[in-house]
């Protein structure tokens, strides 16, 4: 009786750290991703919004750094 | 209240000036007549001799600029420029901020005669009774000792009311003039009483656009506060839930974001959301180029909303859940395991005890946060700029806040209403003064100060 008690909590206990952990990874990406998209297109081998490819630019470089 | 108690209201200054008159010192009528004259019969020389010097610049100061620019306060310029002719014309917002100066000087003026003939009584009253009178010496230390305030005090003051409340002042004051990017220097500028206020409620443009923006402001304004609110409390019960290990790394995200200056993700976000930018690239790439969605066009309405509110949830979440966080770690852990033992749900212990602990420390912050949110220029500006050549809407989209569209009145497009956007920042102060005014008085913080002492 007692085993069967703690396995329904433990089982319990799982799911909830489970959906926490998950919502909590999809929380991060989301405050994640928008930072690590600015930062990577600061790469971008022409600086023009125009290169890009979907989320992220054809090619990296430093070019946007040098002086022109 | 009766006509007659308001006439004793209206009238007892002057019974008290006259009783003041049959009592006071005979230096104190001195004072009355030129300021200083009755420190110099109370033998106080060094005082007497600043204010008869006071009362000599403040004469000459009347005498030759004040007096000039009270009037001009009232005509804003009788000549109007003329360059063919060679007449140089009256500049009517010169004028009106130097009557606003004006104002303030004469208001200076008046203080200080009313401190003067105080002072003289007040000395004295202190000689005829024995008793003896600060010399120059001794006010001057006092300065620097138990009237150090005034000392400090004396040049934040002044640079407020120069930078702060003149500007202000011009600005409501600009409300009810005609000022506008066709009628300015060096046009003649003219008072119109209560008539741009009048246009904004009468003028079928105006009032179309100032209802349909007021109501998504104040919409606005509940939902951006109630996502940003709730989202940082849950997220930070979600990070301080016992069963998550690695806190601070989960924290460390959002703080990230926070570290991004909201503007620069704002910037980033416009693209991100725009026509050609990859939300769409992938939407065209999973249900074809039909599937394409305006976003943030110009005339969008639903998504722009949605796409604004969820930005700036996303730009104020980080802060909120800090708040949250702070604030949870000073509950009291004991009531939860009284609770638990209870019986109480999680649902109920959260609804019971954290939620009523949060509201009471954070209710004014919750009211400070709406009013930043009812006027939060930056989305909107950010994401949606100059997007105004929409049919539905004068000057303005549909995202556009009250404070966004007396921003395009004033400062955006060819004709600036300066006139109308003043007006409306008077009304945007009117809606937020009397709503934080009310909602300070009513919070908990407020009512039952002593609750969680």
């Amino acid at each position: 009786m007692s085993t069967k008690l703690n396995t329904s909590i433990k089982t319990k206990r799982f799911f909830d750290s489970l959906w926490s952990y998950i919502l909590l990874a999809v929380i991060a990406f989301l405050f994640l991703f928008p930072c690590v998209w600015l930062i990577t297109s600061s790469f971008s081998s022409t600086g023009s919004i125009y290169d890009y490819v979907g989320f992220f630019p054809k090619e990296f470089s430093f070019n946007t750094a040098r002086r022109r | 209240m009766s006509i007659a108690s308001l006439r004793e209201k209206a009238v007892s200054p002057f019974i008290k000036l006259k009783e003041f008159l049959k009592t006071c010192e005979p230096s104190a009528k001195l004072s009355m007549i030129f300021m200083g004259a009755g420190q110099i019969r109370n033998k106080q020389l060094g005082k007497g001799l600043l204010l008869i010097l006071a009362e000599v610049v403040l004469i000459v100061y009347f005498a030759l600029m004040g007096a000039g620019d009270l009037i001009g306060l009232f005509t804003l310029g009788t000549m109007q420029g003329d360059p063919v002719m060679g007449i140089e014309g009256d500049n009517s917002i010169t004028m009106l901020i130097r009557g606003v100066a004006s104002v303030f000087v004469i208001a200076f003026t008046v203080f200080l005669y009313y401190e003067n003939v105080k002072d003289a009584n007040n000395i004295a009253k202190r000689l005829s009774e024995g008793r003896p009178a600060n010399n120059f010496k001794q006010s001057l230390q006092s300065l620097l000792d138990e009237k150090f305030y005034m000392v400090t005090l004396a040049l934040p003051v002044v640079g407020v009311i120069i930078f702060n409340v003149l500007p202000i002042i011009f600005t409501v004051l600009t409300a009810f003039t005609n000022y506008s990017g066709t009628i300015a220097p060096p046009r003649l500028v003219d008072w119109i009483g209560f008539g741009n206020f009048v246009t904004i409620f009468t003028v079928t443009t105006y009032i179309n656009t100032i209802g349909k923006v007021f109501l998504w402001n104040i919409i606005w304004a509940i939902l951006s506060t109630f996502l940003s609110y709730f989202g940082g409390l849950c997220l930070a019960l979600l990070v301080n839930k016992q069963c998550v290990k690695g806190k601070k790394l989960w924290r460390a995200f959002p703080i990230l974001a926070y570290a991004v200056p909201g503007f620069i993700t704002m910037i980033g976000f416009r693209y991100m959301f725009s026509g050609m930018g990859p939300i769409n690239w992938l939407i065209v790439r999973l249900w074809g180029e039909g599937a394409r969605i305006d976003f943030l066009g110009i005339n969008s309405v639903g998504w722009a909303r949605f796409v604004c509110l969820l930005v700036n949830t996303w730009v104020t979440i980080p802060s909120s859940m800090l708040l949250s966080t702070s604030v949870l770690s000073n509950m009291n852990k004991d009531m939860y395991e009284a609770a638990e033992i209870d019986g109480a749900s999680a649902m109920k212990q959260f609804f019971a005890l954290t939620l009523p602990f949060v509201f009471f420390a954070t209710m004014p912050i919750i009211i400070t946060q709406f009013i930043g949110n009812f006027n939060n220029f930056g989305t909107s500006f950010f994401l949606r700029n100059g997007l105004v050549n929409n049919t539905e809407y004068f000057n303005a989209n549909s995202t556009d806040l009250l404070i966004n569209w007396l921003y395009n009145l004033a400062l955006g497009g060819g004709s600036k209403y300066y006139g109308i956007a003043s007006s409306v920042s008077i009304l945007i102060f009117l809606i937020t003064g009397t709503f934080s005014l009310i909602a300070y008085v009513l919070s908990p913080s407020y009512k039952r100060e002593d609750t969680y002492r």
